[in-house]
């Protein structure tokens, strides 16, 4: 935990000398978000897409690519 | 082409169907429009694939392919996008007027209100891996404003869900006074 908190502080450190570098004025863009909060968003961020990605397709994908190479091989 | 290569990318296109339908769900939200788009993204892709090399990545040459069709539509529908733009600035100014008085919504509730650059962004980063340098070359922006990007739909995200310690940067706020000091 402790680990965690300075190691988030080193991050926001780093951000803000990087910042100070380039030119683009800071803002709420440069704000990095406690570990924590990071990992839960971002879990349940691939949650949500791997269920999106496990739908069940329609068979119209599969018809189309199949139309595309049909009339690919006839020309 | 030979029928070989022809069956290649075909096999090759088939294979990544579903990860252009969860971006394109991801981005315009709507499962038909999706459809529609990832549709019009195997037409694009099919009749240009003569300027795809092969070398390179082929889902990151589809998903450029997808965003632009799909940025190049919501362009032409601007109306729709100013409203949905207004609805969301409205919703963000109740949040910024009572501090933390607004319903907390859920993840997908959430990602609905970023913009469609910030559900891009973390998309591309988050859940589908790309690099930063990659995913700025697909979305022709700057690595930094990528970056940008990231950080302010996870911002946003962990604001409208009040995940814990989100509290304490707010949109307006500054956390380090001297990184302006430093670049000015």
């Amino acid at each position: 935990m402790g680990n965690d908190r300075k190691q988030s502080e080193d991050e926001m450190r780093l951000e803000a000398n990087s910042t100070a570098m380039s030119t683009p004025p800071p803002n709420d863009a440069d704000v990095v978000l406690p570990a924590e909060a990071q990992g839960l968003i971002g879990h349940q961020l691939r949650q949500e897409y791997k269920r999106l990605l496990s739908e069940p397709l329609p068979d119209k994908f599969g018809k189309l690519l199949d139309d595309l190479a049909k009339s690919e091989r006839k020309a | 082409m030979t029928a070989d290569s022809t069956d290649d990318m075909q096999g090759q296109l088939t294979a990544l169907v579903p990860n252009l339908r969860a971006f394109a769900r991801s981005l315009c939200g709507a499962a038909d429009q999706a459809d529609d788009l990832v549709q019009e993204t195997l037409v694009k892709a099919w009749k240009s694939r003569a300027s795809f090399d092969p070398g390179s990545n082929l889902k990151a040459w589809l998903f450029t392919i997808l965003r632009n069709t799909y940025l190049s539509e919501l362009r032409k529908r601007k109306y729709e996008v100013q409203d949905h733009d207004g609805e969301l600035a409205e919703q963000l100014s109740v949040k910024d007027g009572q501090s933390g008085h607004m319903d907390l919504v859920d993840f997908m509730k959430a990602f609905a209100l970023l913009t469609p650059e910030q559900r891009e962004a973390l998309v591309l980063i988050g859940a589908e891996g790309f690099s930063y340098d990659d995913a700025a070359l697909m979305c022709g922006c700057a690595v930094g404003t990528m970056k940008s990007r990231v950080n302010r739909a996870r911002g946003k995200l962990a604001e409208l869900m009040g995940v814990n310690g989100a509290e304490d940067f707010g949109s307006e706020h500054n956390p380090n006074p001297r990184a302006r000091a430093a670049s000015g």
